[in-house]
Protein backbone atom coordinates (compact mmCIF):
# COMPACT_ATOMS: atom_id res chain seq x y z
CA UNK A 1 0.00 0.00 0.00
CA UNK A 2 1.23 3.04 -1.12
CA UNK A 3 2.19 5.54 2.30
CA UNK A 4 1.17 2.56 4.27
CA UNK A 5 1.82 4.17 7.77
CA UNK A 6 -1.32 6.87 7.31
CA UNK A 7 -3.10 4.81 5.01
CA UNK A 8 -2.84 1.46 7.38
CA UNK A 9 -5.21 2.50 9.98
CA UNK A 10 -7.85 3.32 7.30
CA UNK A 11 -7.88 0.14 5.62
CA UNK A 12 -10.81 -2.12 7.20
CA UNK A 13 -12.94 1.13 7.32
CA UNK A 14 -12.29 1.24 2.88
CA UNK A 15 -13.01 -2.26 2.71
CA UNK A 16 -16.22 -1.73 4.87
CA UNK A 17 -16.96 1.58 3.04
CA UNK A 18 -16.68 -0.41 -0.59
CA UNK A 19 -18.94 -3.23 0.42
CA UNK A 20 -21.54 -1.30 1.47
CA UNK A 21 -21.84 0.54 -1.89
CA UNK A 22 -21.34 -2.34 -3.90
CA UNK A 23 -22.87 -5.70 -2.47
CA UNK A 24 -20.72 -8.15 -2.58
CA UNK A 25 -17.67 -8.11 -3.95
CA UNK A 26 -14.33 -10.38 -4.34
CA UNK A 27 -10.68 -9.53 -3.73
CA UNK A 28 -9.25 -8.60 -6.72
CA UNK A 29 -12.21 -6.53 -7.87
CA UNK A 30 -11.68 -4.56 -4.43
CA UNK A 31 -7.88 -3.61 -5.33
CA UNK A 32 -9.09 -2.55 -8.97
CA UNK A 33 -11.69 -0.65 -7.46
CA UNK A 34 -9.74 1.44 -5.81
CA UNK A 35 -7.01 2.06 -8.24
CA UNK A 36 -10.07 3.12 -10.17
CA UNK A 37 -10.98 5.76 -7.94
CA UNK A 38 -7.89 7.04 -6.59
CA UNK A 39 -6.53 7.01 -10.12
CA UNK A 40 -3.81 4.42 -9.09
CA UNK A 41 -2.52 6.75 -6.31
CA UNK A 42 -3.83 4.21 -3.79
CA UNK A 43 -2.59 0.45 -4.24
CA UNK A 44 -3.95 -1.83 -1.89
CA UNK A 45 -1.47 -5.03 -1.98
CA UNK A 46 -2.56 -8.53 -1.87
CA UNK A 47 -0.67 -9.21 1.31
CA UNK A 48 -2.58 -6.48 2.83
CA UNK A 49 -6.36 -7.09 1.49
CA UNK A 50 -6.69 -10.65 1.94
CA UNK A 51 -5.70 -10.71 5.96
CA UNK A 52 -8.21 -7.87 6.31
CA UNK A 53 -10.79 -9.35 4.89
CA UNK A 54 -10.32 -12.81 6.60
CA UNK A 55 -10.06 -10.83 10.04
CA UNK A 56 -13.90 -9.04 9.45
CA UNK A 57 -15.32 -11.87 8.37
CA UNK A 58 -13.69 -14.07 11.71
CA UNK A 59 -15.25 -11.16 13.73
CA UNK A 60 -18.39 -11.49 11.89
CA UNK A 61 -18.37 -7.84 10.22
CA UNK A 62 -18.32 -9.77 6.62
CA UNK A 63 -19.70 -12.93 4.93
CA UNK A 64 -18.83 -14.97 2.25
CA UNK A 65 -20.08 -16.90 -0.57
CA UNK A 66 -18.33 -18.73 -2.78
CA UNK A 67 -19.77 -18.79 -6.52
CA UNK A 68 -18.54 -20.80 -10.08
CA UNK A 69 -16.68 -18.50 -12.28
CA UNK A 70 -16.15 -19.87 -15.75
CA UNK A 71 -13.98 -22.83 -14.25
CA UNK A 72 -12.90 -21.54 -11.06
CA UNK A 73 -14.56 -20.65 -7.60
CA UNK A 74 -14.53 -17.36 -6.25
CA UNK A 75 -14.67 -15.72 -2.85
CA UNK A 76 -17.22 -13.15 -2.48
CA UNK A 77 -17.46 -11.25 0.62
CA UNK A 78 -20.30 -9.31 1.85
CA UNK A 79 -21.52 -6.96 4.95
CA UNK A 80 -23.41 -9.07 7.41
CA UNK A 81 -26.27 -7.04 9.24
CA UNK A 82 -23.70 -6.48 12.31
CA UNK A 83 -21.44 -5.06 9.30
CA UNK A 84 -23.66 -2.58 8.16
CA UNK A 85 -24.16 -0.93 11.34
CA UNK A 86 -20.51 -0.93 12.32
CA UNK A 87 -19.74 0.43 8.93
CA UNK A 88 -22.19 3.48 10.27
CA UNK A 89 -19.73 4.12 12.83
CA UNK A 90 -16.67 3.45 11.45
CA UNK A 91 -17.24 6.25 8.64
CA UNK A 92 -18.41 8.44 11.37
CA UNK A 93 -15.14 8.17 13.13
CA UNK A 94 -12.75 8.26 10.55
CA UNK A 95 -14.86 11.73 9.03
CA UNK A 96 -14.03 13.20 12.60
CA UNK A 97 -10.18 12.01 12.23
CA UNK A 98 -9.85 13.84 8.71
CA UNK A 99 -11.80 17.22 10.29
CA UNK A 100 -9.36 16.97 12.94
CA UNK A 101 -5.99 16.16 10.77
CA UNK A 102 -7.61 18.80 8.51
CA UNK A 103 -7.85 21.73 11.46
CA UNK A 104 -3.92 20.45 12.89
CA UNK A 105 -2.64 20.70 9.26
CA UNK A 106 -4.09 23.76 7.88
CA UNK A 107 -5.50 25.59 10.58
CA UNK A 108 -6.59 28.43 8.44
CA UNK A 109 -8.95 26.39 6.31
CA UNK A 110 -10.46 24.39 9.73
CA UNK A 111 -14.23 24.81 9.58
CA UNK B 1 -11.63 -12.06 -23.16
CA UNK B 2 -9.09 -14.70 -23.13
CA UNK B 3 -9.73 -17.07 -20.41
CA UNK B 4 -6.88 -19.46 -18.57
CA UNK B 5 -7.51 -23.34 -19.30
CA UNK B 6 -7.99 -26.01 -16.69
CA UNK B 7 -4.21 -26.71 -16.74
CA UNK B 8 -3.00 -22.63 -16.07
CA UNK B 9 -5.66 -22.55 -13.32
CA UNK B 10 -3.63 -26.04 -11.63
CA UNK B 11 -0.26 -25.06 -12.45
CA UNK B 12 -0.63 -21.55 -10.49
CA UNK B 13 -2.09 -23.91 -7.61
CA UNK B 14 0.87 -25.81 -7.91
CA UNK B 15 3.03 -23.06 -7.96
CA UNK B 16 1.49 -21.85 -4.77
CA UNK B 17 1.46 -24.89 -3.45
CA UNK B 18 5.38 -25.20 -3.74
CA UNK B 19 6.03 -21.72 -2.43
CA UNK B 20 4.88 -22.56 1.22
CA UNK B 21 0.99 -21.72 0.47
CA UNK B 22 -0.47 -24.91 2.34
CA UNK B 23 -4.18 -23.61 3.65
CA UNK B 24 -6.28 -25.09 0.56
CA UNK B 25 -8.81 -21.97 1.33
CA UNK B 26 -6.40 -19.22 1.37
CA UNK B 27 -4.98 -20.76 -2.16
CA UNK B 28 -8.43 -21.43 -3.52
CA UNK B 29 -8.94 -17.61 -2.64
CA UNK B 30 -5.56 -16.50 -4.13
CA UNK B 31 -5.41 -18.30 -7.42
CA UNK B 32 -8.69 -16.78 -8.34
CA UNK B 33 -6.77 -13.42 -7.60
CA UNK B 34 -4.14 -14.45 -9.92
CA UNK B 35 -5.49 -16.06 -12.48
CA UNK B 36 -8.17 -13.16 -13.01
CA UNK B 37 -4.71 -10.73 -13.02
CA UNK B 38 -2.61 -12.69 -15.66
CA UNK B 39 -6.17 -13.20 -17.67
CA UNK B 40 -6.40 -9.34 -17.65
CA UNK B 41 -2.38 -8.66 -18.72
CA UNK B 42 -2.89 -11.26 -21.44
CA UNK B 43 -5.16 -9.01 -22.96
CA UNK B 44 -4.19 -5.72 -22.32
CA UNK B 45 -0.31 -6.43 -23.32
CA UNK B 46 -0.77 -9.29 -25.84
CA UNK B 47 0.95 -11.81 -23.58
CA UNK B 48 0.87 -15.51 -23.59
CA UNK B 49 -0.01 -17.62 -20.49
CA UNK B 50 3.67 -17.88 -18.77
CA UNK B 51 4.65 -14.48 -20.01
CA UNK B 52 1.92 -12.73 -18.42
CA UNK B 53 2.09 -14.82 -14.67
CA UNK B 54 5.96 -14.44 -14.68
CA UNK B 55 5.52 -10.73 -15.22
CA UNK B 56 2.61 -10.86 -12.49
CA UNK B 57 4.82 -12.85 -9.99
CA UNK B 58 7.79 -10.41 -10.19
CA UNK B 59 5.67 -7.65 -9.08
CA UNK B 60 3.50 -9.24 -6.33
CA UNK B 61 4.84 -12.22 -4.94
CA UNK B 62 6.45 -10.36 -2.06
CA UNK B 63 3.06 -9.24 -1.43
CA UNK B 64 1.34 -12.95 -1.75
CA UNK B 65 3.84 -14.16 0.22
CA UNK B 66 3.00 -11.93 3.28
CA UNK B 67 0.24 -14.17 3.35
CA UNK B 68 2.10 -16.88 5.06
CA UNK B 69 2.36 -15.14 7.87
CA UNK B 70 -0.98 -15.25 8.49
CA UNK B 71 -1.32 -17.69 11.31
CA UNK B 72 -3.85 -19.97 13.29
CA UNK B 73 -1.95 -18.59 16.70
CA UNK B 74 -3.94 -18.06 19.38
CA UNK B 75 -5.71 -14.65 19.65
CA UNK B 76 -8.29 -12.73 21.28
CA UNK B 77 -10.39 -12.63 17.61
CA UNK B 78 -10.54 -16.39 17.36
CA UNK B 79 -11.62 -16.87 21.32
CA UNK B 80 -14.10 -14.20 21.80
CA UNK B 81 -16.85 -16.09 19.47
CA UNK B 82 -16.54 -19.38 21.68
CA UNK B 83 -16.75 -17.36 24.96
CA UNK B 84 -20.00 -15.41 22.95
CA UNK B 85 -21.18 -19.05 22.10
CA UNK B 86 -21.10 -20.75 25.66
CA UNK B 87 -23.33 -18.06 27.40
CA UNK B 88 -25.95 -18.16 24.47
CA UNK B 89 -29.69 -19.00 26.32
CA UNK B 90 -29.76 -22.62 24.91
CA UNK B 91 -26.24 -23.69 25.88
CA UNK B 92 -26.73 -21.99 29.37
CA UNK B 93 -29.59 -24.25 29.83
CA UNK B 94 -27.64 -27.05 28.77
CA UNK B 95 -25.09 -26.34 31.44
CA UNK B 96 -27.92 -26.46 34.18
CA UNK B 97 -29.14 -29.56 33.13
CA UNK B 98 -25.12 -30.99 33.09
CA UNK B 99 -25.37 -29.19 37.18
CA UNK B 100 -28.61 -31.15 37.61
CA UNK B 101 -27.41 -34.67 36.21
CA UNK B 102 -24.33 -34.45 38.66
CA UNK B 103 -26.43 -33.40 41.27
CA UNK B 104 -28.69 -36.23 40.99
CA UNK B 105 -27.22 -38.76 39.85
CA UNK B 106 -24.42 -39.31 42.20
CA UNK B 107 -21.91 -39.28 39.54
CA UNK B 108 -19.27 -36.58 40.67
CA UNK B 109 -18.37 -38.58 44.35
CA UNK B 110 -16.57 -40.45 42.20
CA UNK B 111 -14.55 -37.62 40.60
CA UNK B 112 -11.93 -35.58 43.46
CA UNK B 113 -12.21 -31.82 42.37
CA UNK B 114 -8.49 -32.70 42.03
CA UNK B 115 -8.82 -35.52 39.88
CA UNK B 116 -11.19 -33.86 37.68
CA UNK B 117 -9.43 -30.82 37.16
CA UNK B 118 -5.27 -32.12 37.09
CA UNK B 119 -6.61 -35.68 35.25
CA UNK B 120 -9.76 -35.52 33.57
CA UNK B 121 -9.80 -31.94 31.67
CA UNK B 122 -6.52 -33.19 30.09
CA UNK B 123 -8.13 -36.07 29.25
CA UNK B 124 -10.95 -34.37 27.25
CA UNK B 125 -8.65 -32.11 25.98
CA UNK B 126 -6.47 -34.18 24.49
CA UNK B 127 -8.79 -36.46 22.99
CA UNK B 128 -10.32 -33.56 20.99
CA UNK B 129 -7.41 -33.18 19.84
CA UNK B 130 -6.31 -36.15 18.49
CA UNK B 131 -9.85 -36.17 16.95
CA UNK B 132 -9.02 -33.05 15.52
CA UNK B 133 -5.65 -34.19 14.32
CA UNK B 134 -7.58 -37.34 12.32
CA UNK B 135 -10.08 -34.95 11.17
CA UNK B 136 -7.91 -32.24 9.87
CA UNK B 137 -5.19 -34.74 8.03
CA UNK B 138 -7.26 -37.86 7.38
CA UNK B 139 -10.88 -37.05 6.88
CA UNK B 140 -10.49 -33.74 5.21
CA UNK B 141 -7.06 -34.71 3.69
CA UNK B 142 -6.53 -30.85 2.75
CA UNK B 143 -6.06 -28.12 5.01
CA UNK B 144 -8.17 -25.21 5.91
CA UNK B 145 -7.11 -22.19 8.06
CA UNK B 146 -10.46 -21.60 8.75
CA UNK B 147 -11.02 -24.41 10.48
CA UNK B 148 -7.68 -24.91 12.00
CA UNK B 149 -8.30 -21.89 13.54
CA UNK B 150 -11.14 -23.20 15.00
CA UNK B 151 -9.03 -25.63 16.38
CA UNK B 152 -6.28 -23.18 18.03
CA UNK B 153 -9.22 -22.80 21.10
CA UNK B 154 -8.41 -25.75 22.27
CA UNK B 155 -4.82 -24.63 22.90
CA UNK B 156 -6.39 -21.82 25.25
CA UNK B 157 -8.18 -24.68 26.92
CA UNK B 158 -5.01 -26.83 27.68
CA UNK B 159 -3.06 -23.31 29.07
CA UNK B 160 -6.11 -22.60 31.38
CA UNK B 161 -5.93 -26.19 32.57
CA UNK B 162 -2.08 -25.52 32.78
CA UNK B 163 -3.20 -22.19 34.89
CA UNK B 164 -5.42 -24.05 37.45
CA UNK B 165 -3.30 -27.34 38.27
CA UNK B 166 -1.23 -26.34 41.11
CA UNK B 167 -4.24 -24.78 42.89
CA UNK B 168 -5.93 -27.74 43.38
CA UNK B 169 -5.11 -30.45 45.90
CA UNK B 170 -8.87 -30.54 46.74
CA UNK B 171 -9.43 -34.24 47.50
CA UNK B 172 -13.28 -33.58 48.01
CA UNK B 173 -15.71 -34.26 45.10
CA UNK B 174 -17.63 -31.57 43.45
CA UNK B 175 -20.49 -31.72 41.38
CA UNK B 176 -19.94 -27.71 40.18
CA UNK B 177 -16.17 -27.91 38.78
CA UNK B 178 -17.32 -31.59 37.47
CA UNK B 179 -20.15 -29.73 35.59
CA UNK B 180 -17.79 -26.64 34.71
CA UNK B 181 -15.04 -28.98 33.08
CA UNK B 182 -17.82 -31.09 31.33
CA UNK B 183 -19.61 -28.07 29.90
CA UNK B 184 -16.39 -26.69 28.26
CA UNK B 185 -16.04 -30.03 26.69
CA UNK B 186 -19.45 -30.58 25.23
CA UNK B 187 -19.75 -26.75 24.73
CA UNK B 188 -16.34 -27.04 22.59
CA UNK B 189 -17.31 -30.07 20.76
CA UNK B 190 -20.76 -28.26 19.98
CA UNK B 191 -18.98 -25.31 19.09
CA UNK B 192 -16.65 -26.62 16.45
CA UNK B 193 -19.06 -28.80 15.03
CA UNK B 194 -20.94 -25.63 14.70
CA UNK B 195 -18.71 -24.39 12.79
CA UNK B 196 -18.07 -26.89 10.41
CA UNK B 197 -21.25 -26.99 9.48
CA UNK B 198 -20.99 -22.79 8.81
CA UNK B 199 -17.56 -23.41 6.93
CA UNK B 200 -19.30 -26.16 4.68
CA UNK B 201 -21.85 -24.37 3.81
CA UNK B 202 -19.49 -21.76 1.72
CA UNK B 203 -18.80 -25.14 -0.07
CA UNK B 204 -15.32 -24.83 -0.10
CA UNK B 205 -14.62 -27.51 1.45
CA UNK B 206 -16.45 -29.71 -1.10
CA UNK B 207 -14.24 -28.89 -4.10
Amino acid sequence: MKNSQLYKGSLNTILMKLLEENGKMYGYEITQKVKEITKGELKITEGALYPALHKLEAEGVLEVEVVQVDNRLRKYYKLTEKGSAETVNKLAELEEFIKNMQTIVNPKLSY
Amino acid sequence: MMQLSAENLKFIDTYLQNSGVFYYDIRLELVDHIATAVETKMNSDNLDFYNAFKNYMVENKSSLMKLNKESVGISWQTLNPFLVFLIKPLMLVLAIAIYAFYSFVNVHSFFSEQFTINELFFVFIVSLALFQIIYFHVLLKRRYFTIEKIGSILGILYYFQLFFVPAYENKKSSALTLSIITYFFVGYVLYFYSKIIDFKKTKIILH
